[in-house]
């Protein structure tokens, strides 16, 4: 499954990028955050509740940052597994300046989900994810704004 | 009821054999009186659940389980190492490079399908046994999966099986007649590409197993609702490394198989080994979820045909492609590719026939011998062939099939392939399934019907169910295969007290063999059914088996109810020679009857039970050289043939029974819904030992083909994740998707049988023809042409669209 979307920011891009390339910052847009455990600047485990339709659990992610461009280009990389399911995550983030001295943030997720949430939720998934995503990056937004 | 064709005489005494008594297994059966294998406790049993792939394809680079290990209530976790540590790979029957394919109970290094199993815990119960799985850590390096035949065979595409080499594990050519000749005559060659889909039966019970090993005697003792469990011993035997004559395995009553049940010896196996690690007995109970991803699905076929016809329909040739997508490992393939030999030209006379055969493997669940195993798809791709053949040339589909069926006076029929088909009167039993929905009046109807915007069709078919099957045709997939022919045994004795028992070394799943055994050995001994107990289950220390035990190929009525009739006379003969010694006379001179042996036309009689006393008690009074008891075993043999490999031919079954169906569907265009106005079925199954148990065959197998027709799928994602893994998706149907079936009967007796029976149950996913057949021909004046086997509503709609576009 592949989402992308762009949304400007009412923040400079410096402060933009060293929001977002803060583990906590991020995992604090995760839904259902139950566990954060940072290892490392760049290396982060979550635990979060997730699901599609009636089949709801709980997954361990572990996120990498990488192929990190201050203050330009990041990527965050994950991958997740619980309720009889794996989730396998990639973001690309690129930022760039706006006229008003705001960010613009355009943002690319591929998602690649298997076991029992495949299987038995295939055709709620799609927009399942989508909401999932779309949560994750408006709430970055608002965090940086508010 | 059909008038009964009786080509001959039957040559047995039949006061029960032909009559529809009630099922013996019945009651206990329908008031929960059944004993399954999870009705089995043992003390101390633990209860396991299994950690399955998510993955199709996708290397193991570790699995932790020491976090499952501290679950309080685990006892054991079985991962790839216990497996290597217990187990050689499973013997392969394919020629190189294939046999080298590797085959283990659980997945080791890779995982090859979603749903294959990763690791299994033991735990005290089955709640913890499932938390504990999600507890082990497993890093997984995903792959490319492939999952299409087609695909897998192209140079760059990932590899299933690195060790192989290729994802071609069977390619091999048949070549009978002279197809090119057929060609070269040929008014006109009709081309056609035709995909069968994959479905699978769907028993009530899923499998189940549970391993007791007891430390003191060494035996380790299997309970298991596998339907062959004895033909498997031979792959357990070679790959488990545990001594053979300690494993006892019991099947108790099984809740339905459809050959699915055949491929649970990996299961077998791994609850044994967890079994082991534990050092206590462990109960496994599958869950629909995993029945339905972790294979048993039916071979999935591609198939490139080309016909070779006269203008008037005859058919002089067929060549065919054809590509079995048969999952990620073997098992039992790739005999699957190869069983459209026992059928190869289905009902028709055409002699030249070439089959180009490729079994491939992809990242989907396992094939297992599903009910009409092979010669499903192959049967189904000739009925879409002749019907195109038909449509093509602008004749009658009915009047082509009638054309080029063999006659009944060419039975027995040998066909290119070797087989040689026993009896029948195909034509007859098209014609009067075609009578029972009212043909004549429909095909009057149907253009005034299609004028008004309704669109009626038509269809009908005829498959054999090819039945007790020769083993030796495996010989044509590697000539090195050590196994040949078919065979069964039975023991059987009387008691002390005059009783008769039965053990048949079968694996009944709903095909009521206690009744018709019973029904067979009443008619010997001359009393009744309810006087002959047969042993229910199999316990392989207490019934007698060979290698071909089982309950699989549609054939307990020939090879099972063989065994029974020789144990029955050899035991007949004994009780005769003693009582022709107690009553003075000889043993031809006797007859037996209402629980005594008769001297013939005058009162002298002796019971059975004075009879049995004196052999089992009062020895000394027994004839000279007679030993005592009364206890008899008899291992019956199909006279079956090696192959010949040059031609590449072998008689590859013993008895042929067919189905014709027809039917009347309605499409609806707007929504591209399917719906049986009416649907007719004639049977001819030879004698049939229990009319009743044989109507529910019927039944069932065409409630099983419609559903594969219309409803049931296994639908995978780009992925390699099974989307149809539950009854929500994998539309099994209920008593409402179908509609009441008309059946009627004939009777052919098989001249290759004693009784004239032949086996029933298999080969009858006839609906998949005649549905098929009913939709193009509802949708013909749309020029409409079905090349899948599964035509849901959505697949219809889009065809309906596409030929309104082309219009």
């Amino acid at each position: 499954m592949h989402f992308e979307g762009t949304f400007d920011i009412k923040a400079p891009r410096q402060k933009v990028w060293e929001f977002i390339s803060v583990p906590n910052n991020v995992a604090k847009c995760l839904p259902d955050l139950q566990k954060l455990e940072v290892l490392a600047a760049d290396h982060f485990k979550a635990t979060v509740k997730a699901g599609v339709g009636f089949v709801k659990g709980t997954f361990n992610f572990e996120f990498r940052m990488l192929d990190m461009q201050p203050p330009t280009h990041a990527k965050l990389s994950g991958h997740g597994s619980g309720t009889g399911s794996t989730v396998d995550l990639d973001t690309a983030i690129d930022l760039s300046d706006l006229p008003d001295g705001g960010t613009r943030m355009a943002w690319k997720a591929d998602a690649k989900v298997g076991g029992l949430i495949a299987s038995v939720g295939q055709r709620l998934l799609e927009g399942a994810a989508q909401k999932i995503v779309g949560n994750l990056f408006a709430c970055l937004k608002k965090q940086l704004e508010g | 009821m059909a008038e009964a064709i009786l080509s001959k005489e039957i040559p047995v005494l039949r006061k029960w054999v032909g009559t529809p008594i009630k099922a013996k297994e019945a009651l206990r059966l329908i008031t929960g009186g059944g004993r399954f294998v999870d009705d089995i406790k043992i003390p101390g049993m633990l209860y396991a659940a299994l950690l399955r792939s998510p993955y199709a394809h996708a290397k193991i680079k570790r699995i932790d389980t020491s976090k499952a290990e501290k679950l309080p209530g685990v006892v054991a976790i079985v991962t790839q190492e216990d497996v290597l540590k217990w187990c050689k790979p499973y013997p392969q029957i394919v020629p190189p490079p294939a046999d080298k394919l590797l085959d283990y109970p659980i997945a080791v290094g890779k995982v090859r399908f979603a749903g294959e199993p990763v690791a299994a815990v033991a735990a005290t119960d089955r709640a913890i046994a499932e938390d504990a799985c999600e507890l082990i850590e497993v890093e997984y390096e995903p792959l490319p999966p492939v999952l299409d035949a087609e695909e897998a065979l192209k140079p760059d595409a990932p590899l299933v099986h690195e060790e192989v080499g290729t994802n071609l594990v069977w390619h091999e050519v048949f070549d009978y007649g002279d197809v090119d000749k057929a060609f070269a005559e040929a008014d006109k060659v009709i081309s056609l590409k035709l995909h069968h889909h994959r479905y699978g039966g769907a028993p009530t019970e899923t499998h189940a197993v549970v391993a007791d090993y007891d430390k003191g005697t060494g035996v380790l003792t299997i309970y298991c609702n596998n339907q062959m469990p004895m033909f498997c011993m031979a792959l357990i035997g070679l790959s488990f490394n545990f001594p053979t004559d300690k494993i006892r395995i019991i099947t108790p009553d099984i809740g339905g198989g459809f050959g699915s049940k055949i491929l649970s010896y990996t299961y077998m196996m791994l609850i044994s080994i967890l079994a082991l690690k534990a050092g206590r007995a462990v109960k496994w109970m599958e869950d629909r979820r995993e029945y339905l991803a972790a294979g048993t699905h039916c071979n999935e076929a591609t198939f490139y045909v080309e016909a070779a016809v006269k203008k008037d329909g005859t058919i002089l040739g067929i060549k065919a492609r054809t590509l079995h997508d048969v999952g990620a490992y073997l098992r039992y393939e790739p005999v699957g590719a190869l069983l459209w030999i026992q059928v190869s030209s289905g009902p028709y006379r055409f002699k030249n026939l070439r089959m180009d055969v490729n079994a491939v493997v992809t990242n989907k669940g396992p094939v297992a011998p599903i009910r009409g195993y092979g010669r499903i798809q192959h049967l189904w791709m000739l009925e879409r062939t002749v019907e195109q053949v038909a449509r093509q040339l602008g004749l009658d589909p009915v009047e082509v099939k009638l054309k080029n069926y063999i006659r009944p006076e060419e039975m027995p029929y040998v066909t290119p392939s070797g087989a040689t088909y026993d009896s029948g009167d195909y034509l007859t039993a098209l014609k009067k399934a075609l009578q029972m929905i009212k043909y004549e009046e429909w095909k009057k109807k149907q253009k005034e019907l299609w004028e008004q915007g309704r669109y009626i069709g038509i269809g009908a078919a005829l498959f054999q169910d090819s039945g007790t099957n020769n083993f030796a045709q495996v010989r044509l997939i590697y000539k090195n295969n050590p196994f040949s022919g078919q065979s069964r045994m039975a023991e059987m004795w009387m008691d002390e007290f005059g009783r008769i028992i039965v053990a048949v070394g079968s694996n009944p799943h709903g095909q009521c063999h206690e009744t018709v055994v019973s029904q067979v050995v009443a008619d010997v001994f001359g009393v009744t059914p309810d006087d002959v107990f047969v042993v229910p289950g199999f316990d392989s220390w207490v019934h007698g088996w060979t290698g071909h035990s089982g309950s699989y190929a549609s054939q307990f009525a020939v090879s099972g109810i063989g065994a029974v009739l020789g144990a029955a006379k050899r035991l007949r003969e004994k009780i005769a020679t003693i009582a022709a010694h107690m009553l003075k006379a000889k043993p031809e001179e006797l007859e037996f009857k209402d629980g005594k042996v008769w001297v013939k036309g005058t009162d002298r009689a002796v019971a059975f039970w004075q009879v049995a006393n004196l052999a089992y008690r009062n020895v000394l009074e027994l004839p000279e050289g007679v030993e005592p008891g009364l206890r008899v075993i008899y291992s019956w043999k199909a006279p079956f043939k090696l192959p010949d490999l040059e031609k590449k031919t072998v008689n590859a079954t013993l008895t042929y029974s067919y189905q014709a169906h027809a039917c009347v569907v309605e499409v609806d265009p707007e929504t591209g819904k399917v719906k049986i106005l009416d649907y007719a079925v004639v049977d001819d199954c030879g004698v049939p030992i229990n009319p009743a148990v044989v109507e529910g065959q019927v039944h069932g197998s065409t409630m099983n083909g419609i559903a594969a027709a219309l409803f049931e799928e296994y639908v995978y994602s780009k992925d390699g994740q099974l989307l149809s893994s539950t009854f929500m998706d994998y539309l099994f149907p209920t008593t409402l998707e179908i509609p009441d079936i008309k059946v009627d009967h004939m009777i052919t007796p098989s001249p290759f049988t004693e009784l004239g029976t032949k086996g029933v149950g298999e080969g009858s996913l006839v609906p998949l023809g005649a549905i098929a057949g009913a939709i193009e021909d509802a949708l013909s004046p749309l020029g409409v042409v079905i090349t899948d086997s599964h035509n849901p509503p959505e697949r219809i709609y889009r065809m309906i669209r596409e030929a309104q576009k082309r219009k």
